[in-house]
C-alpha cells in the first residue's frame, strides 16, 4: 500500500468524532498550559497523562500530541506579552516579540507566531510522513548492540547539546540511570535498592519524576522570587498582519520550518537550539541586521516556525527508533509504554492506526491551533493577569491529583514532593533536569540492550566496537562529547582574531 | 585547604557514587543457572561513571573563578516560602488518604494561597472548596477514577 493510502486510513481514524474531540481538548489544554507561567510542555503532558487513562491508546496519543503542539504555541504568547517564555523553546521569541509588543504590535507578533507555527507544523508533518517509514525500515536491521549504542548516543547528545554545563548534564544523566536501577531486576528477580519497601519494587515511576522535577520545581522557583510573582500585562491593539508583515514574515517561516524539522530529528538539539539557529540565520542574511532585537518581525517568524517544526521532527526518532530526543518526547515515550506500546521500527507495522492516525491528527491539530488561538488571544492575555499566588497552589493541586489518580498511593505523592525538592535544588545548583528524566526512561532499555548484547557475545564487550553501525554511533557519541570543547576552542580563536583586528 | 561550593557538591556526589557502588556490589548473586550479566554489573558501571564525573567536576570547579563558584546561592530568593510550600505539600501528601481528596485539597489550597499572600480567607475557602468538589465529582462520577474518600464516607448522604 502506498503512503497516501495509509494516510487516508489515518485521516479516517483521526476524523472519528471522538478523536477530533480529544485533539481539540488536547490543543486547548496545551495552549492554556503553555500560556500559564510555571507549566511548560513537559509538565503539561505529564500532568495530563492520568486524564487519558481509559481512552484508546490512539486517542490518548492524539490528545497528548495536541497538548504538546498547543503548549509549544502557547509558550510564545507569554514570551511576546510579558517577556517571560512559557517554555524554553520560546526564549528566542522574547528578543523581538516583546519589543514588537512594546511598540504596540503585540497583535501582529502573536499572529505571526500562530501563522508561522501552522505553516511549519504542516510542512514538518509532511516531512515526518515521508521520512519516518523509510527510517523505520532501516531501523529494523538494528540488533541489541546497535540499540545500546544508539541510546548512548541519544543520552550523550541530550547532555551535550541541551542547556547548561555539559559536565553537570552528564552527572544528572548518571543520577537518572541510578534511579532507573531501583526495583526488581526482571531478568534475575533481584531486588535492587528497594530498602525493603514494597512501594519501590516497581521502581521510580517516570511520571513522578517528570512532574516533580519540572512542575513542582517551577512552582517553588517562581514562589521564591518576589519579582516573578508580580509580573502582569494586557493586550490592546489589533490582531492581524499587514501586507508588509506578510511579505517580511513568509521567507523566514519557510526557512525556519525546514531548519527546525531537521534539527528536531537530531536527539538533544530539539526546539531551543533550532529556534536559536533560525534566529541567527535570519539575522545573518537580513539586509538590516541591526533591526534584530528591536522588534523585527523576521526574528519572531523564523524561530517560532523552527520550534514548532522541531516538535514534529522530534517525533521521527521517537516513533521509529523508540528514542526520545527531548524531555517532552521522553514523557510521551513513557506514556506509550504505560499503554503497552513500545515505539520502535515495528510500531508502524504493528500499530498502523496509531501511527497514521497520529500523523493525520497533527494536520488537524495544526489547523485547530490557528482557529483556536487567533480569537482567544484576548482571553489568554486576561489569563496572564491571574495572580500567581492563586495560580501556583492550583498547579500543585493538579500535580498531586495526577499522581494520586494513577497510583492511589500516599508513598508516591510523598515521593513527588521529594522529587520537587530535588528538582528545585538542581535548579539552584544549575544541574539540568532533562537528562535525568530521559535516562530514567531509557535506563531499563539501555541495561536490557547491554545485557542482550553481552549474552550474544558471551560477555565480550568488543561486540559494541566490531559491528559497523554500533561503532559508527559510538564514534558520533564521542564527537558529541567533544563538541563543547571544539566550540570553546573556536570561540577563543574568534575572540583572538577579533582583538587582533 | 578550603573548598568552594562547587567542589563541596562534587565531594558529595563522589561519596554518593561510592555508597551506591558498595550497594551494587553487595546485591545478591544469581544462583539458579548461568547468566552472563548479573544484576549488579550495570549499577556498578553507572556508579563508576558518576565517580569519574565527580572527580572531573571537582578539578574543573577548583579552577573556577572564586567569585562565581562562591556566589551566594540564595541571593534574591525567599527560601522560607519554598520551605513552607514543600512542608505544606508533605503534610497534604500524608493526610490525603485519611482526610480524603475534597477536605485535604480544600485546606491545602486555602493554606498555600494564604501563605503566598492572597487575602480574603472566606473567598479563598469558597474557591478552593468549589474546585475540590467539582474535580472530585468529575473524576469519580464521570471518569470513574477513584479519589480518596476519607472523612466523606461518614456523611449520611
Amino acid at each position: 500500500m502506498s503512503v497516501l493510502h495509509y494516510l487516508g486510513n489515518g485521516f479516517a481514524v483521526a476524523l472519528l468524532p471522538v478523536n477530533i474531540f480529544y485533539c481539540f481538548i488536547g490543543s486547548l489544554m496545551g495552549t492554556v498550559i503553555g500560556v500559564l507561567p510555571g507549566i511548560g510542555p513537559i509538565s503539561g503532558v505529564a500532568i495530563l497523562i492520568p486524564f487519558t487513562f481509559g481512552l484508546d491508546p490512539t486517542t490518548a496519543m492524539i490528545m497528548m500530541a495536541g497538548v504538546y503542539y498547543g503548549a509549544m504555541y502557547g509558550g510564545s504568547t507569554t514570551s511576546i506579552l510579558i517577556n517571560t517564555p512559557g517554555e524554553n523553546a520560546s526564549v528566542v521569541t522574547c528578543l523581538d516579540g516583546y519589543q514588537m509588543a512594546r511598540q504596540g504590535r503585540a497583535g501582529a507578533a502573536l499572529a505571526t507566531a500562530a501563522v508561522g507555527s501552522f505553516i511549519a507544523g504542516t510542512i514538518s508533518v509532511i516531512l515526518l510522513m515521508l521520512l519516518a517509514p523509510a527510517l523505520a525500515t532501516y531501523a529494523i536491521k538494528f540488533g541489541p548492540p546497535e540499540y545500546f549504542s544508539l541510546m548512548v548516543l541519544g543520552l550523550v547528545a541530550v547532555a551535550s547539546l541541551g542547556e547548561g554545563n555539559m559536565l553537570k548534564a552528564l552527572i544528572s544523566m548518571s543520577l537518572g540511570l541510578m534511579l532507573a536501577t531501583v526495583g526488581i531486576d526482571l531478568q534475575t528477580g533481584t531486588r535492587r535498592f528497594t530498602f525493603g519497601m514494597a512501594d519501590l519494587l516497581d521502581g521510580v515511576q517516570f511520571l513522578i519524576l517528570a512532574i516533580g522535577l519540572f512542575a513542582l520545581a517551577e512552582v517553588f522557583d517562581t514562589a521564591s522570587k518576589s519579582e516573578e510573582m508580580n509580573d502582569r500585562i494586557a493586550v490592546r491593539d489589533r490582531l492581524w498582519l499587514s501586507k508588509e508583515d506578510w511579505k517580511a514574515a513568509t521567507p523566514p517561516i519557510l526557512r525556519g520550518s525546514f531548519l527546525g524539522f531537521f534539527m528536531g530529528i537530531l536527539p538533544g538539539t530539539g526546539a531551543i537550539v533550532s529556534s536559536f539557529m533560525s534566529y541567527l540565520l535570519e539575522k545573518r542574511i537580513a539586509k538590516h541586521p541591526e533591526r534584530f532585537g528591536k522588534g523585527a518581525i523576521e526574528g519572531v517568524a523564523g524561530p517560532e516556525s523552527a520550534n514548532n517544526a522541531a516538535a514534529a521532527g522530534a517525533m521521527v526518532p521517537l516513533l521509529t527508533l523508540g528514542l526520545p530526543g527531548s524531555a517532552t518526547t521522553a514523557v510521551m515515550l513513557g506514556a506509550l509504554m504505560m499503554f503497552g506500546i513500545r515505539p520502535g521500527p515495528l510500531l508502524i507495522a504493528e500499530h498502523p492506526n496509531l501511527f497514521w492516525g497520529l500523523i493525520a491528527s497533527m494536520y488537524i491539530g495544526n489547523a485547530m491551533l490557528v482557529i483556536l488561538n487567533l480569537p482567544l488571544v484576548g482571553l489568554f492575555a486576561r489569563m496572564l493577569d491571574l495572580p500567581k499566588n492563586m495560580l501556583l497552589p492550583f498547579i500543585l493541586a493538579f500535580s498531586f491529583l495526577g499522581i494520586w489518580a494513577t497510583s492511589t498511593s500516599t508513598f508516591d505523592v510523598v515521593l513527588l514532593v521529594l522529587a520537587g525538592v530535588l528538582g528545585y535544588c538542581m535548579r539552584l545548583l544549575d544541574f539540568p533536569a532533562a537528562p535525568m528524566l530521559l535516562s530514567l526512561v531509557l535506563g531499563d532499555l539501555l541495561e536490557q540492550a547491554m545485557r542482550q548484547s553481552l549474552t550474544l557475545s558471551d560477555g565480550n564487550p568488543l561486540i559494541f566496537f566490531t559491528r559497523p553501525i554500533s561503532i559508527g554511533l559510538l564514534v558520533v557519541a564521542v564527537l558529541f562529547m567533544l563538541w563543547p570543547w571544539f566550540r570553546s576552542m573556536s570561540e577563543k580563536r574568534l575572540a583572538k582574531e577579533q582583538s587582533a583586528a | 585547604m578550603s573548598l568552594n561550593r562547587e567542589q563541596k557538591v562534587a565531594v558529595g556526589l563522589a561519596a554518593f557514587a561510592i555508597i551506591y557502588m558498595v550497594g551494587a556490589w553487595r546485591l545478591p548473586r544469581f544462583s539458579l543457572g548461568t547468566t552472563v550479566v548479573d544484576s549488579y554489573l550495570f549499577p556498578l558501571v553507572i556508579g563508576a561513571i558518576l565517580l569519574g564525573l565527580s572527580a572531573i567536576y571537582f578539578f574543573v570547579a577548583k579552577k573556577a573563578d572564586p567569585a562565581t563558584a562562591n556566589k551566594p546561592l540564595f541571593e534574591g530568593i525567599d527560601l522560607k516560602v519554598v520551605g513552607k510550600l514543600a512542608g505544606a505539600s508533605l503534610v497534604y501528601a500524608l493526610l490525603l488518604e485519611f482526610l480524603g481528596f475534597v477536605v485535604a485539597t480544600t485546606f491545602f489550597l486555602v493554606l498555600t494561597m494564604w501563605m503566598l499572600g492572597q487575602k480574603g480567607l472566606w473567598k479563598l475557602f469558597a474557591v478552593s472548596a468549589g474546585f475540590s468538589v467539582v474535580v472530585y465529582l468529575v473524576f469519580v462520577k464521570v471518569l470513574n477514577v477513584p479519589l480518596a474518600e476519607g472523612v466523606l464516607k461518614y456523611l449520611p448522604f
